[in-house]
């Protein structure tokens, strides 16, 4: 299996996530009347999508996925993961403030270096 | 709390550069969700771990091809589907159980898995809304769900009042009312938080 990103998997994933999106809407009861009557078509379009959308919107049904993903050992799973992997040095967020921290030091020391060499030739 | 859309992709980008920072962010939002996607694939959570950790080593392996926080996820879900699909195959040369094979069949086709995607992604949006919650409020919920204390009690054990108790169940309350919606996310929290 050596699979590349493409745009048919960013394309299916971008309509799976549309999906969660609405289903989410409508739980949280802030769907609106186009989002409703998109989801009411996914919905009819088969049996599988009318039973799955029934077990989204069951509770015990969802608890029960929650509860399962709470026995996840995701912190024993990413230290076993982290010594297998290399990772790179951060690069750092180009900062304006930064620079012109950097600016000023700069401009400073150039001040004093130049006022330094006025005073040194007048001596 | 979740970060920003720019963030994501600022997040995305550190993981194309192969940061760890972006490792850590798309493992742990996208690990209990892959875990439990594979397990629902496969029936058998020791060798769903594996898979979901064997495909986060697959992706790091060219983690700069991948730009955008979307590519990571369908990647990673992908991977882990193929992984299953092999893992019954398997299954089937050392397994020749009818009821096994039956379970192969209706879990390789592709609506299978699209479905089962997208019941990890709306689990994982409650799990993650849950986990999200400020440390002060997970330690409220814990105390007051999953220990079963009175406000006078956890208050007495945080060494903080009692309204400042009741001002943090209310906040994670709020915060999970609108990420996750379902009345009993309180018992889901109890649960999550043990």
């Amino acid at each position: 299996m050596n699979q590349q990103p493409d745009h048919t998997q960013g394309s299916q994933a971008d309509r799976i996530d549309h999906l969660v999106d609405l289903i989410m809407k409508y739980k949280r009861n802030c769907i609106d009347t186009d989002e409703h009557h998109e989801l009411d078509e996914w919905i009819v379009d088969n049996d599988l999508n009318m039973h799955l959308f029934e077990d989204l919107t069951n509770e015990e049904s969802m608890k029960e996925a929650v509860e399962w993903m709470s026995t996840a050992r995701s912190s024993d799973a990413l230290k076993k993961l982290k010594s297998q992997l290399h990772f790179e040095r951060p690069r750092r967020r180009f900062s304006i403030l930064m620079l012109l921290f950097h600016c000023t030091i700069a401009a400073s020391l150039l001040l004093l270096l130049t006022l330094s060499l006025v005073v040194i030739n007048r001596e | 709390m979740p970060p920003e859309k720019e963030n994501i992709q600022y997040l995305a980008q550190s993981f194309q550069r192969g940061e760890e920072q972006g490792f850590n962010h798309f493992f742990n939002t996208l690990y209990p969700g892959l875990l439990f996607y594979a397990y629902r694939m496969i029936n058998d959570k020791v060798a769903a771990e594996d898979i979901v950790e064997e495909s986060f080593i697959k992706i790091w392996e060219r983690h700069t091809t991948f730009h955008h926080h979307r590519l990571i996820k369908s990647w990673m879900y992908t991977t882990v589907r193929h992984a299953c699909i092999d893992w019954h195959r398997q299954l089937k040369v050392t397994q020749e159980k009818e009821q096994e094979m039956a379970h192969l069949q209706k879990n390789n086709t592709e609506t299978y898995a699209i479905q089962e995607m997208i019941r990890a992604e709306v689990a994982s949006e409650i799990y993650n809304a849950i986990n999200d919650l400020p440390p002060r409020c997970q330690q409220v919920f814990k105390l007051l769900f999953i220990e079963g204390k009175t406000l006078k009690q956890a208050a007495d054990e945080m060494k903080l009042s009692i309204h400042t108790i009741k001002n943090q169940r209310a906040r994670g309350l709020t915060i999970l009312k609108k990420r996750a919606p379902d009345f009993y996310l309180v018992i889901c929290a109890a649960v999550l938080l043990t």
